[in-house]
């Protein structure tokens, strides 16, 4: 059980963003996909969804190809595959309550189900959602607008969880938040993905989050893999790229020495 | 198990506060909006005698912009709208008085009162208004217009003025344009179709088409020209709040360009039939 | 000269097949799914209560420009009698659904742009997507229904207040008194002129709502993206219905030239 990219390219134009691209997630596993902005890190997550096709290459979840995937198929894929977004993209005309039991009511959820959900059983899921991301029961009647940004970004994370998927795709999810909510966020990830057993995919560019929990770091430049593999071979790679991106990080933590300091 | 959640009830002060907020907020919006944009126009009015403010590259680009740019839409749509007036008028005239005769005096006249004045304004409404509004919507939320302040450089001078003056020269240009237009492709379909001869066509026309009636065309041209830059940069300046502020001032943009320019051909046209 | 004209052959094609694809996949969605008719029937009228102020507004003063100018062109020919007549058919036929169409690509189509543009930008239509739900059938067919029939109805409206704007600056600025006016009505209007300001209304309104729809749909690229979606569903709307004003004049001026073989929509009924 897991996803598997088999040289993969896709350009945008005359920009090509993936080259040749090719790994394996494992079940269970945490995989941190790092690179600079613009690189090609979310267009790695879309593919996944088949929200995008590649130009080149295949593209398997579970054993099924994505890109040859039928209608049917490609919803199967969907549900088991919890997107989580750069902006919250909370449905700005619905409630939180609403926007969290979206993807329950939605036809190939309740397909595979003897009974659609009834009012009651939307609820409770809805709340017990938002309870693993720590927001009480009172944000219920809220539209979007009215909730801070954090609160929106936790909001939508319940919304994909609601459908309890077995794989979470995060797309720069600490991105924007303060030093406070980016923690909570990345223990966040690491419990439900202890606690429900499922395959995390985080694509960041923060690689701070990165060497706190990722099982596996993933790096990404120019459109190629330069490196693949767990933390301490991470660490050790050669590649200048990743070894001056750690320098740069215990450099930013370092106070700057001022004139009149006296050492 | 069911979870109740506590929610106050609503009373009577409630109801009449929310109503006239609900009714108030809408019209203080418009309102405000309006006095910024009549504010805009002194302010843009202002600028005309100072030499500074005639910024040659500026202006010559939106004239590039907004009448180079908006040349295309303009000569489609008044060639098509030409071979439809003809062929109303033919009709009504058919209706009426079975008779075609008064077809180029009718169609010309008109022509050059209304249709080839009114046409071309309403386009550049879309074309020049909601891509300025557009434009300098997304500017506003990207913090550029501070920035140019924070420079120095007055935002009026730099990018509503120019836009001012090259719309009212394209203005007056594109409406003369499409006169010619309109008329050549009535004339061409009632040579076609209703079997006049250009000459007879041309003829009707001297006969009661005059420099005034031009004059007024340019005039009206003009106008809306001027008009249609204040009120897309009016709201591009008031613009707030991201991605949906933009879109939401470039449709009220429009909304309100396209009323305006209603308003104002209805006050011309009174003002030049009772005086004319 | 020549690569410009290429380039805009190019552009041309490019758009009408963009359009022509999305048209495909709406009217497929349309045919595949048995939607319920609430979210309709709840755009329907949100869509004509936001834009009836405006239209009638503007519909009363299009009327009332159409009878200056139309009463001094008659003076000149002495036909000032068959003003009403005149006026009300020329706005009923092709002045009012133009002008009040364009009025309607602005206040329903570029609102419909920019709703459905943030909503593209904001990633909110690929978590729809994402969530198991198809978002033409949730978002565009409700719209897409809407803005047609809202079209519809608006128009009506706006040309019956136009008709009756044109008769009071009919009676005070030109001196048309109301029965004047309105004797010369019946000798322009017939069935057929309903028929056929339905069928424009329909033609017009289908417009709107596929290009406000598609615009929106597709945008992309933060704010600025936004903007550009609303422009060109404003442009472009313009651009289609002085298009289709053409072509459906010429339809019915067939249909009517046919009939009058069947004497039809003659003037003695059926």
């Amino acid at each position: 059980m897991s996803i598997r990219f088999e040289s993969v390219t896709k350009s945008f134009g005359s920009k090509t963003v993936l080259r040749n691209v090719s790994f394996e997630v494992s079940q269970g596993e945490i995989l941190f996909v790092l690179g600079k902005s613009g690189v090609g890190k979310s267009v790695t997550l879309k593919h996944i969804v088949g929200v995008l096709k590649p130009d080149a290459g295949k593209i398997y979840v579970d054993g099924q190809d994505v890109t040859l995937a039928s209608q049917t198929k490609l919803s199967d894929i969907r549900r088991k595959c919890g997107m989580v977004f750069q902006h919250p993209a909370l449905l700005d005309s619905l409630n939180v309550l609403e926007n969290v039991a979206f993807g329950l009511r939605s036809s190939h959820y309740t397909k595979n189900r003897l009974a659609p959900l009834s009012e009651e059983e939307i609820r409770e899921t809805v709340i017990e959602k938002l309870a693993l991301v720590n927001l009480g029961s009172e944000i219920l009647h809220k539209m979007p607008p009215e909730i801070s940004y954090g609160m929106q970004k936790r909001v939508s994370l319940a919304r994909t969880l609601a459908p309890n998927p077995s794989y979470l795709l995060f797309d720069e999810p600490t991105t924007g938040l303060d030093p406070i909510t980016t923690n909570f966020v990345n223990d966040l990830i690491f419990d439900l993905s202890r606690e429900l057993k499922v395959t995390s995919v985080v694509v960041s560019h923060d690689m701070a989050c990165a060497l706190k929990i990722a099982d596996n770091i993933l790096v990404l430049d120019q459109a190629r893999i330069i490196s693949h593999g767990p933390i301490p071979e991470i660490i050790k790679s050669p590649e200048p790229l990743i070894q001056s991106f750690l320098a740069e990080m215990t450099e930013l933590i370092a106070p700057k020495e001022r004139p009149g300091d006296l050492t | 198990m069911s979870i109740q959640l506590a929610t106050p009830k609503p009373s009577w002060h409630d109801f009449w506060h929310d109503l006239l907020h609900k009714l108030g907020s809408p019209l203080h919006d418009i309102a405000s909006t309006w006095w910024g944009i009549s504010i805009l126009l002194g302010q843009t009015f202002a600028r005309l005698p100072r030499p500074s403010c005639w910024r040659r590259e500026e202006i010559s680009q939106a004239i590039v912009s907004s009448g180079i740019g908006s040349l295309p839409i303009v000569v489609i749509s008044t060639a098509f709208a030409g071979i439809v007036i003809t062929n109303e008028i033919a009709w009504h005239m058919d209706t009426a008085l079975h008779t075609v005769a008064m077809i180029p005096g009718f169609t010309g006249q008109f022509i050059l009162r209304e249709l080839g004045i009114a046409i071309p304004a309403l386009l550049l409404v879309s074309k020049v208004g909601a891509a300025t509004t557009a434009e300098i919507g997304s500017m506003k939320v990207t913090e550029q217009i501070d920035a140019l302040k924070l420079l120095g450089i007055d935002p009026i001078t730099y990018l509503v003025f120019p836009r001012f003056v090259a719309s009212m020269i394209s203005g007056a240009c594109l409406t003369l344009i499409s006169i010619a237009v309109t008329l050549i492709c009535a004339v061409g379909m009632a040579v076609l179709r209703y079997n006049f001869s250009i000459l007879e066509y041309l003829n009707a026309l001297r006969h009661f088409i005059g420099m005034g009636d031009v004059f007024c065309a340019i005039v009206k041209g003009t106008v809306f020209g001027a008009i249609i830059p204040v009120i897309a940069c009016g709201y591009g300046l008031q613009c707030k709040g991201g991605a949906e502020g933009v879109g939401t001032a470039t449709t009220n943009s429009v909304v309100s360009a396209t009323i305006t320019v209603i308003l104002l051909d209805f006050i011309l046209t009174y003002l030049f039939t009772s005086v004319l | 000269m020549r690569q410009l004209l290429q380039r805009a052959g190019h552009k041309a094609l490019h758009e009408v097949g963009d359009i022509a694809i999305f048209a495909g996949k709406v009217f497929k969605t349309i045919l595949s799914t048995r939607g319920n008719l609430n979210p309709t029937l709840g755009q329907v009228a949100s869509i004509s209560l936001r834009s009836l102020s405006t239209v009638a507004f503007a519909g009363i003063f299009v009327g009332a420009i159409l009878v200056l100018q139309f009463n001094v062109i008659l003076a000149k020919y002495g036909a000032q009698s068959f003003l009403g007549g005149l006026n009300t058919s020329a706005l009923v036929r092709s002045v009012g659904p133009l002008i009040i169409s364009f009025l309607l690509a602005g206040k329903i189509g570029a609102y419909t742009a920019a709703e459905l543009g943030t909503m593209r930008v904001t990633e909110q239509i690929d978590a729809i997507e994402c969530l198991g739900t198809n978002p033409i059938q949730y978002l565009i067919i409700p719209r897409f229904f809407g803005i047609v029939i809202s079209s519809v109805i608006l128009l009506a409206l706006g040309l019956l207040i136009s008709v009756a704007g044109s008769m009071v600056v009919a009676n005070y600025a030109a001196g048309i008194n109301f029965l004047e006016f309105a004797s010369s009505i019946p000798k322009f209007i017939s069935i057929g002129t309903f028929f056929g300001g339905m069928f424009k209304s329909i033609t017009y309104g289908t417009i709107v709502a596929l290009v406000a729809c598609h615009k929106g749909y597709s945008a992309s690229g933060g704010a600025r993206g936004v903007g550009k979606a609303v422009t060109m569903a404003a442009v472009y709307t313009n651009l289609y219905i002085v298009i289709a004003n053409y072509l459906t004049s010429e339809i019915i001026q067939l249909v009517e030239t046919w009939s009058k073989y069947f004497h039809f929509f003659s003037e003695g009924g059926i």
